[in-house]
Order: C-alpha cells, then structure tokens, then sequence
C-alpha cells in the first residue's frame, strides 16, 4: 500500500514537474511546480520524514512559491511569446546534453541504488520520525551549520536589500 | 529497502525530477522559469537526500534537507530581488527581451 | 531534567574566532552607514581592520580539529586564510578609490566582500560537505548582489542576473553531488569518504564528477566558464579582483580535499584522464579566445579561464606536491591577476562603460605607475622568469613532469607560449601607441597606489625569492592525506 501511493506520488511530482517545465505562462508553471512539491511532500511523509514534510510545505510550497507568484504578478509577465527566432544549434545542443545527461544519471542510479553498503533490511529504530532527535542533531552536531548559515542568511537579507530598493532613497 | 519502499524507485524518482530541471534550465530562454528549474534540481536532491536517510537508517538526511531549504529561501529572495532589479532598469516586463548569453 | 546538548566549547569559539571577525566588522560597518553614514570615508579602513582581526585571530587559533572533527585549523588553513585575507585587502584598498569615484561608496559593499569572504574561509576550513556547501551560498549570495551593485548601470544588472542563474544551476549540481556522496558514505564529513571500497562505487565517481561540475562553475572552469567574461565586464571591478582569485582557490583545495578522501590509493587512471581533458580544454579555450578580446576585462575573464586550466593540470597530477605547487600557484596568481584588476580599476576614468583595450593607448607615459603595474602583472600572468607566475607555473609542470603526465606538461607549455600573444599586445599599446586626447586615466588615489605597490613587489619577491615559501607550502600540504609524491 505505501509503495503503491509513493509510486503516485512520485508520478505526480514528475508529471507537474514536465508541465511547469514546458508551460509557456510563468503563473502556471508556478502552480504546476507548486503540486510537484506537495507531491513530493507525500513522499517526505512515506520516507519517515514528516518535519521535512511540513516544512516542504510552509516553506517551498508556502513562501517560496506565493513570492514567485506574487513576483509574476507585481511585474505583470505574461506568457512567454515565441520571439521568431530560430535556435537550431542550440535547442539541438541543449537537448542533447540533457537526454545523454539523464540517461547517466537514471541508469548510474538504477545500478547503484542495489549495493549500497551497509543498506538495512527494515528501517531503524532511531530513523522513526522524532522531532526530538532531529534538533538533538541540529545543535550538537550540526551546531556550526546552524551558525553558518544564520550568515548566510544575514547576507541575502541584506544582498535583498541593496538590489530592490529605490534608487532615490538617499 | 524503506519499510515497503524500494530505495531505488526513490533514486529513480529523484533522477527524473533532476533530469527534468536540468532540461528546463537550459532550453527555457525565460528567466523565472530557469530559476524554477533550479528549484527542482534541489528539490530533486532533497529526494534523494531523505531516501539515503531512510535507508541508511540516520537522521543527518533529513538535517542537510533542513539546511538545503534554509538555503534555497535565502537564494529565492536575492534571485527575485535580481529579477526587480533588472525589471526596473530594462524597463520591460517581458523577460524574454533580457539578452542571455547561454551558450 | 534540564539536559545540555549544545556543546560549545572555549576551543569551539577559538577555532571561529576569524569569522567571528569578519562578520562583526561587516554588521558594524552596516550599522555605521545606518546612523553615521558621514564616517563613510573610514568604512575601507574599518574593514581593512576586520580583515587584519581575523587573520591575528587565525594565526592565533590553536591548531587541530574543533566541532566534532568538522572544523580545521592547521598550517594548511592559515596559508590558505592568509592568501584569501591578502586577496581581501587588495580587492578593499582598491574599491575605496572607485566607490569614490562613481559616487556609490556604501557599506553594504564592504559588508557583503566581508560576508562573502567569511564564506570561502567557511569552504577551506570545513572538514565537512554541508560547511563547504553553506560557505560556497554565502559566498554566491554576497557576490550576486556585488555584481549587480551599480543598479543605475544595465550592464551590472545583468551581470548580477547572469551571475546568479548559472551561480544557482552550478551548486545545484553540487548539491546532488553532495547527496550521492551522503547516500554512499552515510555522512558528511570527508573522512567519512574514505571508507573501504567507495573509490570504485558508481554512484560515488558520479558523485564526484558532479561536485566537479558544480565548483567548475565557481572556478569559471571550460565549458562551465559562459558567465564569466560577461559578469566581470559587469561587475564593479575590486568586487571582481576578489572573486576572479579567492573562490577559485578555496574551489581547488575543496576538490583536493575531497579527492584525496575518495581515493586513498591514488586517483584511477579513467577519472585521472577526464580531468587531465578538462585541464586541457580549460587551457586552450581560454587563451583561444582570449586572443581576440578587446576589452580588458572580458580579456582577463579568459586568461583567468586559460589559468584554472593550469590549476586543473595539478588536480590531474593529485599528490602533495601538486598541492604544495598549487598554493604556490594560487599566491602568484593573487598578485598578478589581482594586481592587473586594480591596475585595470586605476587606469579607466568612466567606471560605468565598457573597458576597450584601445582606451589605453599611451597610458605608460599618462600614467606611468599603474601602467607599469599592469605590464608587470601581465608578464606574471604569462609566465616570464624571474616573476611569480614563472614560479607558479614551474612548480606546476614539474609536478606533472614527476608524475609522468609528459603530453600534459606540455601542453601546458605550448598554452603559455600562445598567451604571451594577448597579453604582450596589451603591454604594447600601453607603451607604443600615442594617448588619445580628452581620454586621461584619473588621477591615482593613494589607497590604489598601496595596492598597486604591494601586488607589484609580490610578484618581484615571489618571482625572485620563491624557496620559502615553497618550503611552507610543502609543509602546509603535508597535513592532507593526500597519496603520491
């Protein structure tokens, strides 16, 4: 039952995500990009993964997305119009690093997804779904990450700033 | 396996959805599209990250995912502050006319 | 029960204590052009200071590992940090003069170089994937906005637009790079990669190959190198002179870092050949296509292509000297490409136009200072003896030569004869063509002239005197577990 419905939802994710990829109008690939990752949020769920679940959701799905949309709309892009130029060279160029490209990658992951060391039978104990352990984790371990990042951070709050405010604020 | 999930439905899933940003990144000529592409991508190895997780039985996946997204939202709010920027200057909204040199 | 868990410790706040640093003077500095902004003059020197901090608190440091064996602190950092703070101080000293003159001297330009290097010293400390992936975004986050800076000029635009999307694509192929090392080793930490049995793993060379791909991009690496020419036309230049050097660096001892983790007992000749293919396209495209660049900047974008080609060259070779040899490389390459973006920053008077080589026509006798400067760099970067690019170079080719990589070495040789092509061309309209009338360099600030002055005696000192810094190199290379020679 549970591969049953990882397997749709990863056909889910797929299928939106071919759309917003080929999808000429920005909002719907927005919104078709905006079901891939609920989709993919069900897989976090099977994958014993509900925090990184609901963050998928508050965040991705939530934050990220909505201020796509409300990029799109605030700047009022419409559909993407073809502009009469022809790319031969480069549409064939792209297109074929990209097949030969996710032929390596589908078939090196098939092949190695059989063999990995020490790969369990059934899922650990100490992989169930646990907050707890998961902030454990974050401030023991991964407590320099933590601080990085929080740079990090601070430097596109500001980056954000010094790109999108008037030029007459002076 | 993950419970009843094979970790190799989880890879292949992730490979397409990588292989499908990939694509979009380079044949899209539309800036916001290419960036949601890239989004993919990283979604696309948040996937694997969590399955790894799963199957090797430790939480540190589901830890660099935290990360990841972390990161990703601070690169969304500069990349569309960029797209303001640039909007503002060219004057247009249609962001096809932004000349990239890609190849 | 009150439990601690967070186990920061004296040794901890030590071994951070240079970022620590870096990131204080950035907020002070962002804090000063808030509520005082007519200090504005003095943010170079405040910065300057931040930057001298962090390097005293480096040296400082205790050597070892801290944060559970994810951070290090060795002689290997310290060379590392004291080449990225020496990379800072000159892209500082000369963004002063040029904020000046295009009337944008504001904080957040000094804040966000300061971020940005505290994420590269993030990358060449880390002992750990995740800590090199979060410095190499902070890094792409600070010089993203760094490129689009000049938002009144359109070309700084789109140099930030350009910047961003390919910097975006490239640490995606990182990130799944870093996910198929996660899922084969079980953690983060390199020296969880050095398990038995990962070097033959498909999923592992794969894994490798995209980390390749992703800091190729950072490194402007052929055919991962489209963004570079038009964004450092674009960007302002100082921001320009630290990125064309100290990300590439901290890129190169990453990949040596992770290389030498993955294959303990030596790289396997069919990966060995991809890099050394790479090498030698990086080489050639670059100074190809550099012959026919007329503007500076797009000119030293495909020299800087050409020279992460040779960089590569010691990736293929892989082994303590080759290390040893790149730090060396990488010291030459700070004072000469470094030196020729602050010369380049000192000799146009229109920052927001475009940089044609033309334009310098006559300069040496115009300007006679900087102009020198430049040739100088520019001989550096094209190898003549007794400058530091000679050293560089030299040590480079021997170490392929040692390890019996005779075609590369070679062929690393014939690239350097065809870029002495471009780069002797610019010497010559500097000193044989007359000045064009109306078109003066401006006048030289002292802030450029420090910076002029201190990347030309490098480059004489490291071309003339090199055997101790060598020595230190090989020293500092030793602490990698690195194979070979």
């Amino acid at each position: 039952m549970e591969r049953l419905i990882f397997d749709a939802a990863a056909l889910v994710a797929i299928v939106f995500a071919g759309l917003m990829v080929a999808g000429r109008d920005p909002i719907k690939s927005v919104l078709a990009l905006a079901v891939s990752f609920f989709a993919l949020a069900v897989t976090y769920v099977l994958l014993l993964a509900p925090f990184i679940a609901a963050l998928q959701i508050i965040v991705y799905a939530g934050a990220i997305l909505v201020l796509f949309l409300f990029l799109i709309m605030l700047l009022n892009v419409g559909p993407e119009r073809p502009d009469g130029v022809r790319r031969p060279v480069q549409t064939f160029l792209g297109s074929l690093s990209v097949v030969v490209f996710a032929g390596l990658l589908l078939g090196m992951l098939r092949a190695s997804g059989a063999r990995l060391p020490g790969q369990p039978e059934a899922v650990a104990a100490d992989a169930l779904p646990d907050p707890k352990a998961l902030g454990r984790l974050l401030f023991s371990d991964y407590l320099l990450h933590f601080e990085a990042v929080s740079v990090l951070l601070l430097a596109a709050l500001v980056g954000a700033f010094v790109l999108a405010r008037r030029e007459n604020a002076q | 396996m993950i419970g009843p999930i094979p970790l190799s439905h989880v890879l292949l899933a992730s490979g397409a959805l990588f292989a499908i940003g990939v694509a979009g990144a380079l044949l899209r000529r539309n800036a916001i599209q290419i960036f949601l592409s890239i989004e993919l991508m990283m979604n696309a190895a948040n996937l694997a990250l969590i399955g790894y997780g799963a199957a090797l039985g430790t939480q540190q996946g589901q830890i660099i995912v935290f990360f990841v997204i972390a990161i990703a939202a601070a690169e969304a709010s500069v990349g569309l502050a960029i797209f303001v920027a640039i909007f503002r200057h060219t004057e247009t909204i249609d962001v096809n006319k932004i000349n990239l040199l890609k190849w | 029960m009150t439990e601690t868990f967070v186990s920061f410790t004296r040794a901890d706040l030590a071994a951070i204590a240079p970022e620590i640093a870096l990131v204080a003077t950035g907020c002070l500095i962002l804090l000063l052009e808030a509520f005082a902004p007519r200090l504005r003059r003095w943010f170079a020197t405040v910065a300057l200071a931040g930057v001298a901090a962090s390097l005293w608190f480096l040296v400082q440091a205790p050597g070892g590992t801290t944060f559970g064996g994810r951070y290090e602190t060795s002689s290997l950092t310290v060379l590392m940090g004291l080449f990225l703070g020496a990379t800072a101080v000159v892209a500082i000293l000369v963004a002063k003069p040029y904020l000046e003159r295009t009337g944008e001297e504001r904080g957040e330009f000094y804040a966000l170089l300061l971020w940005g290097h505290t994420g590269v010293m993030l990358m060449t400390r880390g002992l750990d994937l995740l800590i090199v992936f979060i410095g190499l975004e902070t890094l792409s986050l600070a010089f993203y906005v760094l490129a689009g800076f000049f938002r009144r000029v359109s070309a700084s635009s789109e140099a930030g637009l350009k910047y961003f999307l390919t910097g975006a694509f490239g640490s995606a192929f990182t990130l799944y790079g870093i996910a198929l090392l996660f899922g084969a080793s079980a953690g983060t930490r390199f020296e969880d990669l050095s398990r038995p049995g990962l070097a033959d793993s498909t999923a592992v060379t794969f894994g490798l190959l995209l980390l390749l791909v992703g800091f190729g991009f950072k490194m402007s690496l052929a055919p991962f190198h489209a963004w570079a020419p038009d964004v450092y036309q674009g960007m302002p230049t100082p921001a320009v002179a630290y990125l064309s050097v100290a990300p590439k660096g901290a890129s190169v001892l990453v990949l040596f870092r992770v290389f030498g983790a993955v294959f303990e007992h030596g790289m396997p000749d069919r990966f060995r050949t991809g890099v050394a293919a790479l090498a030698i396209f990086s080489m050639t495209l670059g100074n190809v296509v550099a012959l026919a660049q007329r503007d500076a900047k797009r000119l030293l974008a495909y020299s800087g292509i050409a020279q992460m080609g040779y960089v590569t060259i010691a990736l293929a070779v892989f082994g303590r000297d080759a290390l040893a040899a790149v730090l060396v490389y990488f010291f030459a390459y700070l004072v000469s490409n470094a030196g020729a973006f602050a010369a380049v920053s000192a000799l146009y008077p229109d920052e927001t136009k475009p940089h044609p080589v033309g334009l310098l026509a006559g300069a040496g006798r115009t300007a006679p200072f900087p102009s020198a400067v430049l040739a100088l760099c520019l001989f550096s970067l094209a190898g003549i003896p007794a400058t530091a690019g000679f050293i560089g170079k030299f040590f480079l080719f021997k170490a392929a030569l040692e390890q019996g990589l005779y075609a590369l070495a070679v062929i690393g040789v014939l690239n350097s004869l065809v870029s002495i092509g471009y780069y002797l061309k610019v010497v010559y309209i500097l000193y044989m063509r007359e000045p064009i009338e109306g078109e003066a360099p401006p006048p030289l600030a002292p802030a450029d002239r420090l910076a002029l002055a201190l990347c030309g005696a490098g480059i004489l000192i490291l071309g003339i005197f090199p055997a101790s810094l060598w020595a230190i190199a090989r020293q500092a290379a030793a602490t990698l577990p690195l194979t070979g020679p």
